[in-house]
């Protein structure tokens, strides 16, 4: 359980995102900007998942395609395509996701600790999910996704 | 109470206590080598000096103590009381240790006063003729007095009376004195008893004392002082001084020659006239030794009062730095004690004040520029003529090219440190390890103020004690050996440093008996690096880099000194990450040099840019030899890599987008450019789409999750905010020729249509600087083709090599 | 207060002492020396109310200087700083003229105090 800071004890803001079909969403105090998509450089012989790296104000990060990450179908990316740079035990990565949908605010009482059946992921990337209006929020636990070297899959 | 920066002043003390060790240590080398130098025995003085001062100041006893037995021993040395020899030099030696190992300790968070420091301070009290110390004397806390009063005034308040005495009491006043006392009468002077008392917590009363007499001197005469300051200088008589004076200043004026720091009480007595003609008169008729009854009770008063203060005051040899007299701010080391905290060795260097006012000259110069940007930018919206914009365009973008340039320039040498840095620990080395292997050796060293970076200079201690140890070790021969190859005694080491270039050149040279290359062979042989055969055909060069192998070594037996050949990988593989590399020559019997050579600075690199597809990858335009532009079908294809025919050399060519795992993209020209790199005396090839320039560029890393990349060194934001990944050349190109060679080695029958030999591509690879070296191997091929391969395990055809050399590659690429 | 105060010692960190000892107190540290020469350029350029100088300095030593100092400036106010053991070379500073001496290693107080008497 890492990143579990909140606005307040019982409430947690989250950015929202979508890959495919499924809606996620991380912590917002680990996400440092939302970009458009620009220029990736490509970096050879890196890990499948690594996009390239970009120049984000004279530093250069790596960018992470999240679809890839996740062992989801390539699409082609489009005007709704964001980059969301995150920053995690001071380092900051990019992740490329299908488009960014707002900022919520959830309730503790509104998330659900993690079911890896309804995610399609291990309990260990998972912070928990969040209900919305009837509709599910995967919440990432980023730090653990970027520490792992593991293959993730998520099912459609 | 006086507040100050507690923990700031803990760290200013850090780092400059080391200096002054740094030097210390520097120096001691130095007297070593001639003992008589009276400017390095004062440089010695003035050092022990001063880290006594400052140990003592900030409260770290042990310190202090050490160091002020190597001062008084310095300043016997000075005074040519007491001669350096050897074994003095040893325990000198052993006290410095010693204060280094406190000082780690403390920095460490460890008490420095709780280390026993008694068997590096008895030699040295043993020289001094001084008392032995006993076991525990130095690591008992004193804690008493350290405390002084809250309420206490900080400045000394003199306490002031003046009185009228109507008899002098016991003093006896010789002839010349009375004719003063007289004199000074007569021109209306008036004649004062003066007390006055110096503060029981004062060190060197004496001159405190003095102080006061020579005040009082300079407003009167003082005919006579008790203890006699003029002839008696110990301090532990001076707590209460009596003056008598002859004076015509007023009583405001004299009250303030006693108003100095520590002088808390001043008591004046106006001496009658009475009791003045009394005195004088007495004297004359009773004789100077008649001393009435009541002046025996006050003479009595005044040496009762000295023996009780000499009592109080009394102190162990060592009192003056035992702690009683330590600054406040020795609770700073028990503060940073009892919160266990480490002093972080923050990276901090020093940088000449004049190189940071041309820096702020310059950035000066930058804003102005940028006024003139903004004004340009201003020019287009007012519809100035496009040729106008154009000549201030050009010109502020060539000011502003010419400051950032020389800003560069500026930043880096402010990051420059003198290589001497680090070369000042290798004296003291070598001068251990000859003691301990029983040689005899001298060290020279030249060029310590070359500058270096100073990421650089830091990495660069372990590879350079590597090679140092070695040549004392494996390189120098013992005083025995040598006499006998009629060499002298003394074995030389020679330390140098300079710059050419951009390049920073580092030598370590003995005159020792050299590499001996038949048993680096057989080691190689041995360790299955090559076979017997192949071994044959390898240039020099090629075989003493096999000392760079891991597990290498030919000395038979083992010493603690360089231990199992473990170091020697370690050295070159530390170089290559500073982006330096390391060349060998040695001659047997005559000794060896092992060179360094190592780019000026790390963080900002000249370097080629080139296209591949849309990509941009930066290599070390000190890696490029030259470039050329060719025809695509020039370029004999090999399938994954090529060769070129350089001015009819056969060049193995790769193209970048194969090394570097991209997929190769069809040139929509037949035009290609070839940049030709080479390092380690080998050249190749690698192909790119475009050449794009040269230009600086910062060196940035790369995240951990792109750590493991081999091939790629870092990236680089372009002015354009583009990225350009910097190439690792060495790596990715050392890997390809790896391969390469050892199937020309093993598989050395190919021969294609295009007549290019593996032999002779393998050749390529190993061009030498010595071309008749290359030539020789090429003859040797040339003569092992005619008959059956000898060491060819099995016969293989051609095309099979060269499947298994594409296998390879495949497999270098995919790695 | 505010008086003006130039510092001369080789170590920058015995410098620093004094420097936070008497800017704690209001004095302006109109310049510091690390060495004898410089001590002497420093009081003649900055001319400041009291000057501290160390005896043990590299190039020029603290009482050549003092020497120097009290040539260009009969009535300077100088204050020596010196080190257990210096003994004949106060006597000698104070011969000279010196207002008071600091022995090292030093309480705030003392180099409070003997500024403040020096500059009555």
């Amino acid at each position: 359980m890492s990143d579990m800071t909140a606005t307040s004890s019982n409430e947690r803001q989250l950015i929202l995102f979508t890959l495919g079909t499924g809606s996620y969403g991380i912590p917002i105090e680990n996400v440092f900007e939302i970009k458009k998509m620009g220029d990736i450089t490509m970096v050879p012989k890196a890990p499948k998942y690594i996009e390239g790296v970009i120049n984000l104000r004279g530093n250069v990060i790596p960018v992470i395609d999240l679809r890839k990450r996740f062992g989801m179908d390539k699409v082609e990316y489009t005007k709704k395509t964001k980059t969301i740079i995150v920053e995690v035990k001071k380092r900051q990565f990019g992740l490329i996701v299908d488009s960014v949908a707002e900022v919520v605010t959830l309730n503790n009482s509104q998330i659900e600790p993690s079911l890896p059946t309804v995610s399609g992921l291990k309990a260990e990337f998972i912070n928990g999910i969040g209900k919305l209006d009837e509709k599910l929020v995967i919440i990432l636990d980023i730090t653990s996704i970027l520490q792992s070297n593991e293959e993730i899959l998520i099912q459609e | 109470m006086v507040n100050i920066d507690e923990r700031r002043i803990l760290e200013a003390f850090m780092e400059e206590v080391r200096e002054l060790l740094e030097t210390l240590n520097q120096k001691l080398l130095e007297l070593e080598e001639s003992p008589h130098d009276q400017d390095v025995i004062n440089e010695i003085f003035r050092l022990t000096h001063s880290v006594k001062s400052e140990a003592a100041l900030v409260g770290f006893k042990n310190i202090s103590i050490i160091a002020h037995k190597m001062e008084d021993i310095f300043e016997k040395v000075r005074r040519n009381v007491l001669l350096v020899n050897k074994g003095i030099m040893d325990s000198l030696f052993s006290a410095f240790d010693r204060i280094m190992h406190l000082l780690n300790s403390a920095q460490n968070g460890i008490d420095e006063g709780s280390i026993d420091i008694i068997d590096v301070v008895n030699p040295l009290l043993e020289i001094l003729n001084e008392k032995k110390a006993e076991a525990g004397s130095f690591t008992k806390p004193k804690e008493e007095k350290k405390q002084s009063d809250p309420n206490v005034s900080e400045s000394t308040v003199l306490a002031f009376s003046v009185k009228k005495l109507d008899s002098i009491g016991a003093v006896e006043f010789t002839d010349i004195e009375k004719n003063q006392i007289e004199e000074g009468i007569a021109k209306g002077h008036k004649f004062y008893k003066v007390d006055f008392h110096i503060e029981d917590e004062c060190d060197m009363r004496y001159p405190r004392a003095y102080l006061v007499y020579n005040n009082f001197e300079n407003s009167g005469t003082v005919i006579k002082s008790i203890p006699d300051i003029l002839n008696e200088t110990n301090d532990e008589k001076f707590n209460s001084v009596t003056l008598f004076l002859l004076t015509s200043s007023n009583v405001d004026s004299l009250k303030s020659c006693a108003d100095v720091d520590q002088v808390d009480k001043l008591d004046m007595y106006e001496i009658s006239t009475k009791a003045i003609n009394d005195k004088l008169n007495m004297d004359e008729a009773q004789g100077t030794n008649v001393v009435s009854e009541i002046d025996v009770e006050s003479a009595e008063e005044i040496e009762r009062k000295w023996a009780e203060e000499m009592m109080k005051n009394s102190s162990p040899e060592l009192a003056d730095i035992d702690g009683t007299n330590v600054i406040n701010i020795a609770d700073i080391k028990k503060e940073a004690k009892t919160a266990n905290e480490k002093i972080a060795q923050k990276q901090t260097i020093r940088v000449d004040i004049e190189r940071l006012d041309e820096l702020l000259n310059l950035v000066g110069e930058l804003i102005i520029n940028r006024s003139r940007f903004i004004q340009i930018t201003e020019n287009v919206h007012e519809n100035v003529s496009f040729q106008d914009l154009k000549t201030e365009l050009e010109d502020a973008t060539n000011e502003l090219e010419r400051i950032s340039d020389q800003m560069q320039m500026k930043m880096m040498q402010a990051r420059m440190v003198p290589i001497g840095n680090v070369f000042s620990k290798f004296p003291r080395m070598v001068r251990d390890l000859a003691n301990t292997l029983h040689k005899n050796l001298h060290l020279d060293i030249i060029g310590e103020t070359t500058e270096i970076d100073r990421t650089v200079i830091e990495h660069l201690a372990d590879p350079l004690t590597h090679l140092i140890r070695n040549s004392v070790d494996h390189g120098v021969e013992s005083p025995e050996e040598r006499e006998k190859k009629g060499k002298s005694r003394e074995g030389k080491i020679l330390l140098r440093a300079y710059q050419e270039g951009s390049n920073i050149y580092i030598e370590v040279s003995d005159d020792g008996k050299g590499i001996d290359i038949e048993a680096v062979k057989a080691k190689a042989v041995e360790n299955g690096l090559v076979t017997q055969a192949q071994i044959s055909t390898l240039p020099l060069h090629e075989i003493l880099n096999f000392i760079f192998e891991p597990g290498f070594s030919t000395k038979k037996e083992i010493t603690n000194v360089s231990g199992r050949g473990v170091g020697m990988d370690v050295v070159k593989t530390q170089l290559e990450k500073l982006r330096g590399r390391i060349d060998i020559t040695t001659k047997i019997g005559e000794g060896s040099k092992f060179t360094i050579v190592l780019p000026l600075t790390t963080t900002i690199v000249e370097a080629l840019l080139v296209n591949v597809d849309r990509n941009i990858f930066a290599i070390p335009i000190s890696v490029v030899e030259e470039t050329l532009k060719v025809n695509i079908n020039e370029i004999k294809d090999f399938d994954d890599y090529q060769i070129y025919n350089l001015r009819n050399e056969t060049l193995a060519v790769i193209n970048l987008s194969d090394l570097v795992g991209m997929k190769r993209k069809v040139n929509s020209t037949n035009e290609v450019f070839i940049v030709v790199i080479s390092f380690e005396r080998r050249r190749i090839g690698l192909v790119v789409n475009d050449l794009m320039g040269e230009q600086d560029i910062v060196i940035k890393g790369l995240d951990d999750v792109l750590k493991n990349n081999e091939g790629v060194a870092g990236a680089a934001v372009l002015g354009d905010g583009r990225i350009a990944l910097i190439l690792d050349t060495s790596t990715l190109v050392k890997a390809a020729l790896k391969e390469i060679n050892k199937l020309a080695k093993d598989y050395d029958v190919y021969k294609d249509d295009s007549g290019i030999t593996l032999s002779s591509l393998y050749d390529s690879l190993n061009k030498g600087d010595i071309k008749t070296e290359s030539k020789v191997t090429l003859a040797q091929h040339d003569d092992d083709r005619s008959k059956p391969a000898k060491n060819t395990p099995k016969n293989i055809s051609g095309d099979e090599a060269l499947k298994k050399i594409n296998e390879i590659m495949n497999d270098i690429k995919n790695n | 207060m505010g008086s003006r105060i130039v510092l001369a010692d080789d170590l920058s960190f015995m410098r620093m002492v004094q420097k936070e000892i008497l800017e704690e107190k209001g004095y302006e540290i109109a310049g510091e020396a690390c060495d004898g020469i410089e001590a002497v350029e420093r009081y003649m350029t900055l001319r400041p109310d009291v000057i501290i100088l160390d005896i043990t300095m590299p190039n020029m030593n603290g009482l050549d200087a003092m020497h120097k100092i009290f040539d260009f400036d009969k009535s300077a106010k100088i204050i020596i700083c010196s080190a257990l053991g210096q003994q004949q070379l106060i006597v000698e500073a104070i011969k000279a003229g010196v207002k008071d001496f600091i022995v090292k290693p030093f309480k705030p107080e003392r180099i409070i105090s003997a500024i403040e008497k020096a500059l009555k």
